[in-house]
């Protein structure tokens, strides 16, 4: 277990907010296109929306067949904010960290494996065509497989029962789970994610 | 949006040369799209080797490209958004 990042800080919206609007004179100086957020949950994004004067464009966050996070996905898509994925195929090279005994693999899910035998490709570029298909934008970190991981997504389509098989796959299986980030002690890495639906007090 | 993006957040046993060749490879082969794990501002952040990876992530063949970067949590000032000289 890493220990937690001394910078590490609740989140107080007003304070977010005062960051945020340096962000916002990013865009009217026309430095920047767009800006986002990533790694929200659902309480705080809604703070966001209501106090922001630019949207933010995108919002990136974990997504993989294992960890579909359907209700912040949907929450996200109906807001008009684009969604990012990140660990896409589940960061099979992520940091030892990141790693926890009850993490699961969605490339070694025999259902993404079937998939993948069946279309000739890597199950990691099954992971990758659900994502794209599905409506979010996947970032795969590659130095060897990129050029399959964009080829994946241009042909061979999932088929419909495919993509329902896949969003049967879900196992709420956090991979990043930010402990480093957690400020004080006593805490669960839990306590980052809102997951009871309230920002977690600080 | 671009429907897909490079990764370039890299993990503890990949080098700085090896993504800056995945960044040229990407962009050669279409992607048009890369999201960077690295900080607008440094000094910030849980990983201290990250920074590195700066000069040789940064030269992005493509004009026609997306670029995006992102401040941590443990940066989130006023101040690390902007530089004052820039």
């Amino acid at each position: 277990m890493t220990s937690r990042s001394e910078h590490a800080k609740p989140y107080l919206h007003e304070s977010f907010m005062m960051t945020w609007r340096k962000m916002e004179e990013l865009v009217d100086l026309g430095l920047v296109r767009h800006i986002g957020t990533s790694n929200m949950t659902i309480p705080k994004l809604k703070l966001v929306l209501r106090d922001a004067r630019i949207q933010p464009a995108v919002n990136e966050m974990e997504l993989h067949p294992h960890f579909q996070q359907p209700e912040l996905f949907q929450y996200v898509v109906d807001q008009g904010i684009q969604p990012v994925g990140y660990c896409p195929i589940g960061s099979p090279g992520r940091p030892e960290r990141d790693r926890t005994p009850e993490d699961t693999s969605p490339t070694e899910d025999p259902v993404i494996q079937a998939i993948g035998q069946a279309h000739g490709i890597h199950p990691a570029v099954v992971c990758i065509k659900w994502a794209v298909q599905r409506g979010q934008t996947p970032i795969p970190f590659s130095v060897n497989n990129y050029r399959a991981n964009l080829a994946g997504i241009v042909d061979d389509p999932l088929s419909d029962d495919e993509m329902r098989r896949i969003a049967g796959l879900d196992r709420s299986c956090r991979l990043i789970k930010g402990q480093v980030f957690l400020w004080k002690d006593g805490q669960t890495w839990e306590d980052l994610w809102d997951i009871h639906g309230e920002i977690t007090p600080p | 949006m671009p429907a897909i993006g490079l990764g370039t957040f890299g993990s503890d046993h990949v080098t700085p040369a090896q993504v800056a060749a995945a960044v040229r490879g990407a962009a050669q082969v279409g992607y048009r799209a890369k999201n960077s794990g690295l900080p607008p501002s440094c000094g910030t952040t849980s990983t201290p080797n990250k920074t590195s990876f700066r000069p040789a992530a940064n030269p992005w063949p493509i004009c026609d490209s997306t670029t995006s970067t992102f401040t941590w949590c443990t940066g989130h000032f006023p101040t690390s958004i902007r530089p004052v000289a820039m």
